[in-house]
This record gives structure tokens, C-alpha cells and sequence, in this order.
């Protein structure tokens, strides 16, 4: 341990002198890290890393190289870090940063703050060689990526009794990436190295297994996004499609339905046109016939009527029905009453005639000669003997029944003598039947005005 | 080489919010016994590392082989709101693989999701919601969320929401949708979805076309779409700024003018117009959906009087991709045939 420590210092030491002398003892030491690396990897770990492996060089329990004076995790904010030599910006230039005039300070590159928790501090140590290693910088006219910004100083006399040059006073930074009193990982970044294992070498797989597992789980979330982003445009595809077919086929179905309904509709028209059709041309046939038949019943049903009887002429009918019933009846009554005046005067003659036969009789007992008197005087002696005719009427009509039988008897002998006497006594009768019915009608009256 | 010095130390916890995963094939059976743990602090850092391991879709296939689903789902009912976000966001990213989604059907994990739905956490309820999502792209899925009775409440809870949330919500609709509109239908989606037609975010415009499309597909859903008076909107919103929202409007309007009375709906609004000017869109489900709609339109016979000068812009169609090809000869077909 304390070899190390005496090689450290030993290494240190001979920074010191390098740092003054501008020799290539401590460039060695970076090439010797850096040179399988390429320049740019260089760069950034010869900016991180220095501070890094120094780190690491001393993680660990191991003594602080007094050439790393200042820091220490136990007096952190104490010093000012060393002043690591500009040298390696002519050795190792880093890329990100060109060689220019540097004035006074030049800084470390800051690196992980953290780092400083790494380190497991030897003591500090004195400062006196940072400072004398600071104050030298203005001589120097480089730039590193180890600089500090500064503002450049004013190189001529702004006061007239300021012969001194300006003492260069500690800036106070407030950005803690530029203040020297703060430990940063670049602290001991241009410090000599341990040995103790080579850092770019080991930190290879380490780091490669970390990138590797980052990038893979990256790889894996991006994949997944663009396995979804794929996924769901070719959905959409998909879908867009598939909306189209179905939209077709529902307008398919639609107007399917639509026709079969359209066709549905049509043939019930066209069946009820039908039959319509049907039926008128039964009603025509139905009334043609009708027609027909009844044509001939018409005149058959006026024949009949006719026939029987219901077509008359009222005035015929009239004089029918009316007239000559009461002619006939009158013709009746007429020939009746003819008939009765013939059948009374038959009584009358007959009675006439038995009378005259009784008379005749009596008298044929007396005379035959008075027969021709009372033939004359009959119908100028009927005046005088008409009461006596009257109750000759009487008794003629009483004597008319019993006189039949006779008559039927006696008709023979006495007809022709009869016939003179019905003759004459006709004359007489109608003559008497006029003075009867004179006296009757005078009776009457006399009975009237009685 | 130099010496390899193990260090004293322990190597640094880098993130102390994280369980320590082990190696190899014991890394997620102890992410699972963790995750049963009493200890609060366990199971929150076990649950972080799950969140990264299951982007690998060996390692979620494994999980649920080994039965993390139970512990997860056991985990959905924690009282901690880090806990809830968290199962929610490593079902959510399950989900996204195909293994997850298989997984979540066979082991009933939408039943145990949907007590989140309204859960207080609006971080939850995201990874919830966009759990639903990428569950709701497989057809299986689809069913599934629409087995367990969801439809109702994910439609209701379209109305309370916040924007973000209801596109993700539109989105697992109309992927559920086109399965099965049913129980949609019957929760009054479509008053809801009108609503969102005249929203001012365009994406939420976009995907209630989109949810409509699927809900208009069934002869119930065109009912209602008529309605409603749906389709004077969707007419209007074929003019929109956005060709998504008129694409998906074009396409609604396609499926909800099947039906006779829907078609002379349009036509009474003019859908013609706006319709042809869409066959000029850069978009090809754009132009797609607008060939279709002005058959279905052509199909009436005022829709073919005003169709048939434009005979013309449907030829010119037809050297373009064969899907639009043969919509555009139908089209023409349609348009030129006499009774």
C-alpha cells in the first residue's frame, strides 16, 4: 500500500515538473488509457473517465495520491481541485474543444457530480502546488476543454497608478459546472492514474450489457408501438373494406327486398285486374243473357196480361159491365111484364069467355039471337055494366081457377066461336082495362079526397 | 488485463422506486410473490418492474402462466391509488399483446376491470379505458366486452367523461360495435353519439362517425339513425374540415341510407352535392364511402335524375384501386338502370 502511495507520489512529482516543464510524462499516461480507443471516444473518456477512473482507480481504500491534493470526500468544498496540466491538450486535443490562447485558468470539463461520492479521500494535499500550477497557467496560451471561462483580462492600464498587475482573485462562479471549489467527477481527471486495472478495458462489457439491456427494452417498447401501429392500419384497412362489402350487401338485400315487394305488389294487381276482368266479362255475359230472356218475357207477360184480361177499355167495359146488365135487366123487365099483361090478359079473356060460356049457356037455354047483342052492345053497354064488370072482375078472377079445368075441357068446341069472342071482348077487354083503370084511378081519388 | 477488484459496496440502487428484478426465470415468480406481499412498498416496486417487463411479450405470456393475472386482479381492489394506477397500467401494456388479450378473456379479467370504472383516479381510469381499447381490437374481445354487460356503461360514461378519455372511449365502442350493437342500441347510443357529432374536438368527431358507422349496420340501428334525425348532421359534417370526420360521416351516411326512408332523408337535406365533391377527396376510405353512399342514393329515383349527369365523374373513378373500381361500376350500374 504504501509502495503504491510512493509510486503515486513518485508519478505525482513527476507531474509537477511536467507541468512546469511541459514534458510527456503524464500525456503518456492517458495514451496509454486512450490508445485503443478512437480520438473521440478519447476525448469524452479521457474527459469523463480521468475523472472517473481516478475515480475509480481509487475507489476503494486506498491513500489519496498527493497528487491528488484537494479532494476528499471528507473536506469536499475546501480547496480549489488541482490544476491538471494543459498538457494533454496538446497530446489528446479534444475534439470539442481547439487550442486558443488560454489565459489564466484553465478547468476540468465537468463530469458527474457524483463521482466525488466515489472517492474515498487520502488526505488533502497542499495546495500550494494547485495554486503555484494556476498561477502559471497565464504564461501558458492554450485552451482545453479543461479551461475555465473567464473573462479575458484587460491588458492595459485602466488606472494610472496601477503598476501591479491585477491580482488574480478567485471568481466566484455561479455556476456550479465552473466553480473550482466544487468536486466534480473531472476532478482528478488529468491526475495520474493507478494501475490498478485498466477502466476503459472493464468498463466495456459493463457498459455494453447496460446499452444492450436499455436499448432492448426500447427496442422492444418501439416495437411494440409500431406492431400496434401496424396492427391497427391494417385494421383500418381492413375495416374500410369490410364496411364497403357490408354496406354493398345490405343495399343488395335492400333492394332485393324492395323488387320482391315491387313484384310481390304487381302480381296482386295484375291478379285483381284479372280478376275484374273475369267478373265483368261474367256480368256481361250474365246480363246479355238476361237481357235476352227477358226480351221474349215482355211481350209474353203483355200477351198474357193481355190475355188475361187486364187491358180493357174502360168505356167498353163501362157499357159492359154497366149497360147492358140493365139493358138485359129491362128487356126482362119489358118482356116479363109483356108476358104478364099477355098471361092477365089470358085470364081476363079466359075469364071472359067462361063467363060467356056460363052466360052463353044459360042463354042458349033462353035464345041463341041475344048473342050478337051483347057482341055489340058490349062495347057500348060496357059503360053501364062496368060495376058489374068489376065485381065481374072479381068473380072472373076468383071463377079464373076453376075456370082452367074447364077451359082445358071446353077449348075445342067453342074455339072458333071462342076466337070471335076473344076478339071482340079483346077490344072490349082493353077498352074496360082503360075505364078500369079510370074509375080506379077515380076511386082513387075519390078515397084520396075522402 | 488488470486485476478485476469486486467492490466492498453493494452496486448502487439506480432506482429505488423498482423492485430488483432477478435473473433469468426467477425474475417474475418473485415479481408475483411480491406482489401478493403485505407490504405496501413491496408491492408498488414490484409492480413497477413489471411495468417494464411486460413489454416483452415472452415475459407476459410467462406471467400469466404463472398465474399474475390472479395477483393482479387481487391488486385491482387495493386501497392505494399508486397501486391502481400502476395494475392498470401493466394490464394495459399486457394488453397490447395478444398473449395479454388471450389471457385477460380466459382468466375474466374485464369482470374485475369494470369496478374501476369509476374510480376516482383519472389516471386509472385512462389506462382502464385504453385497456379496453387494445382489448377491444380482436373480435374475441370485442364479444367479450360485450358478454359482460359493459356497452351500457362505457355509452353512459361517454357523457361524463373528459375529451381524451371519450375518444378512447369512442374508439373501444366502435370496435365493440361492429360485433354487436345490440345492447347499444338499446342504451340510447345513438342520441349520445349525435351529440358528439357536433363536438369541437375533431377527433372526437372522427370516431363518433366512426362508432356510428357500426351502430347504423343492423336494421334497428338505421330505425334509429332515421330517428333521431341523424343524418341531417352527418350531411353537414360531410363539408367538415378534417377528411377523417368526412370520410367517416361519408360512411355512416352509406350504411344509414339503406333503408328507404333514410335515403330520402338525405336527399331532402342534399347529400348529393357534398357527396360528390367527395369523390374528389385525397382519402381512399373518403372516396370509397362516398361511391357507396350515392348508390344506396341512386337507388331512388330522384337520386338517379340527380345522379345521372355525373355519370361522367364515376368513369372517370374507375381506373383507380380495384375496391374502387368496382364500387364506382356498380355505381354506374345502378345509376343507368330503367325500370
Amino acid at each position: 500500500m504504501r509502495r503504491l502511495v510512493d509510486q503515486e507520489d513518485a508519478g505525482g512529482q513527476s507531474q509537477e515538473p511536467e507541468v512546469l516543464g511541459r514534458t510527456g510524462n503524464l500525456p503518456r499516461k492517458p495514451a496509454s488509457r486512450n490508445s485503443p480507443e478512437a480520438p473521440p471516444l478519447d476525448g469524452t473518456l479521457g474527459c469523463w473517465a480521468t475523472g472517473a477512473g481516478a475515480a475509480g482507480g481509487f475507489g476503494g481504500a486506498q491513500n489519496r495520491p498527493c497528487v491528488a491534493p484537494t479532494s476528499c470526500p471528507g473536506n469536499l468544498p475546501a480547496r480549489p481541485p488541482p490544476f491538471l496540466p494543459p498538457l494533454l491538450a496538446s497530446r489528446n486535443p479534444c475534439p470539442w474543444h481547439y487550442v486558443h490562447l488560454s489565459g489564466s485558468h484553465d478547468t476540468l470539463v465537468p463530469t458527474c457530480f457524483e463521482a466525488k461520492l466515489h472517492q474515498k479521500g487520502s488526505g488533502p494535499t497542499p495546495s500550494a502546488t494547485s495554486t503555484l500550477a494556476e498561477r502559471a497557467s497565464p504564461a501558458m496560451a492554450t485552451y482545453t476543454y479543461t479551461s475555465r471561462p473567464r473573462a479575458l483580462p484587460c491588458q492595459r492600464r485602466r488606472y494610472r497608478d496601477d503598476l501591479m498587475q491585477q491580482p488574480e482573485e478567485p471568481v466566484h462562479y455561479g455556476n456550479i459546472m465552473y466553480d473550482r471549489r466544487v468536486i466534480r467527477g473531472n476532478t482528478y481527471a488529468l491526475q495520474s492514474v493507478p494501475l490498478l486495472f485498466d477502466f476503459d478495458l472493464e468498463v466495456k462489457p459493463m457498459l455494453e450489457v447496460l446499452v444492450g439491456k436499455t436499448i432492448e427494452q426500447s427496442l422492444l417498447e418501439v416495437m411494440e408501438e409500431e406492431e400496434l401501429a401496424n396492427l391497427r392500419a391494417s385494421q383500418y384497412a381492413y375495416e374500410e373494406l369490410r364496411n364497403i362489402e357490408l354496406a354493398e350487401v345490405q343495399r343488395l338485400e335492400e333492394q332485393e327486398r324492395r323488387h320482391r315487394e315491387e313484384k310481390e305488389r304487381r302480381k296482386q294487381q295484375q291478379w285483381q285486374v284479372v280478376h275484374k276482368h273475369n267478373e265483368t266479362s261474367q256480368k256481361i255475359a250474365a246480363r246479355a243473357f238476361a237481357q235476352r230472356y227477358l226480351a221474349d218475357l215482355l211481350p209474353s207477360v203483355f200477351d198474357s196480361l193481355r190475355d188475361g184480361g187486364y187491358f180493357y177499355d174502360p168505356v167498353e167495359r163501362d157499357i159492359e159491365i154497366g149497360f147492358l146488365p140493365w139493358l138485359m135487366n129491362e128487356v126482362d123487365k119489358t118482356m116479363e111484364s109483356s108476358m104478364v099483361g099477355r098471361t092477365v090478359l089470358d085470364m081476363l079473356i079466359r075469364e071472359v069467355v067462361e063467363r060467356r060460356l056460363n052466360l052463353y049457356e044459360q042463354k042458349e037455354g033462353r035464345h041463341a039471337s041475344v048473342r050478337p047483342e051483347n057482341g055489340l052492345g058490349g062495347p057500348g053497354g060496357t059503360r053501364e055494366p062496368l060495376v058489374g064488370f068489376e065485381s065481374q072482375d072479381q068473380g072472373a078472377s076468383q071463377a079464373q081457377r076453376p075456370l082452367p079445368d074447364r077451359d082445358s075441357l071446353q077449348r075445342t068446341p067453342y074455339d072458333a066461336r071462342y076466337a070471335e069472342r076473344v076478339s071482340s071482348q079483346e077490344r072490349r077487354l082493353t077498352e074496360e082495362n082503360d075505364e078500369l083503370t079510370e074509375m080506379r084511378k077515380s076511386s082513387k081519388r075519390e078515397e084520396l079526397s075522402q | 488485463m488488470a486485476d478485476a477488484k469486486i467492490s466492498m459496496y453493494l452496486p448502487p440502487n439506480v432506482n429505488p422506486t423498482q423492485a430488483a428484478i432477478a435473473y433469468g426465470c426467477r425474475a417474475l415468480p418473485k415479481l408475483n410473490e411480491e406482489l401478493q406481499s403485505d407490504d405496501l412498498l413491496t408491492r408498488q416496486q414490484a409492480l413497477m418492474a413489471l411495468c417494464d417487463l411486460m413489454h416483452d411479450p415472452e415475459h407476459v405470456y410467462t406471467a400469466i402462466s404463472i398465474g399474475c393475472l390472479e395477483s393482479l386482479k387481487a391488486l385491482l381492489k387495493d386501497t392505494n391509488d399508486l397501486v391502481r394506477i400502476k395494475t392498470t397500467e401493466v394490464l394495459c401494456i399486457m394488453a397490447t399483446h395478444n398473449v395479454g388479450r388471450e389471457g385477460f378473456l380466459e382468466h375474466n379479467v374485464i369482470q374485475a376491470l369494470s369496478f374501476l370504472l369509476s374510480d376516482a383516479q383519472p389516471a386509472c381510469r385512462e389506462n382502464l379505458y385504453t385497456a379496453f381499447k387494445h382489448l377491444a381490437q380482436l373480435p374475441a374481445g370485442a364479444l367479450g366486452i360485450v358478454n359482460s354487460g359493459l356497452i351500457p356503461s362505457l355509452v353512459w360514461k361517454l357523457q361524463r367523461e373528459e375529451e381524451e378519455i371519450q375518444v378512447l372511449l369512442l374508439d373501444t365502442l366502435a370496435a365493440c360495435l361492429t360485433e354487436d350493437a345490440t345492447e347499444a342500441l338499446a342504451s340510447r347510443a345513438v342520441p349520445f353519439l349525435k351529440e358528439k357529432l357536433l363536438s369541437t374536438n375533431c377527433d372526437i368527431r372522427s370516431k363518433a362517425a366512426r362508432t356510428l358507422i357500426a351502430v347504423s349496420v343492423p336494421p334497428e340501428g338505421k330505425v334509429q339513425v332515421w330517428q333521431h334525425d341523424v343524418i341531417p348532421i352527418l350531411v353537414h359534417l360531410l363539408k367538415d374540415r378534417d377528411e377523417e370526420v368526412q370520410a367517416n360521416a361519408a360512411g355512416a351516411l352509406m350504411n344509414a341510407t339503406v333503408t328507404t326512408e333514410g335515403k330520402y332523408a338525405a336527399l331532402d337535406v342534399e347529400a348529393t352535392r357534398p357527396l360528390l365533391q367527395l369523390l374528389t377527396s385525397s382519402l381512399s376510405k373518403a372516396r370509397l364511402n362516398a361511391i357507396k353512399a350515392l348508390t344506396m342514393l341512386a337507388e331512388a329515383p330522384e337520386g338517379r335524375k340527380l345522379l345521372q349527369p355525373h355519370v361522367a365523374t364515376f368513369r372517370a373513378l374507375e381506373e383507380l384501386q380495384p375496391a374502387v373500381q368496382r364500387a364506382a361500376q356498380i355505381a354506374i350500374r345502378v345509376i343507368e338502370w330503367k325500370p
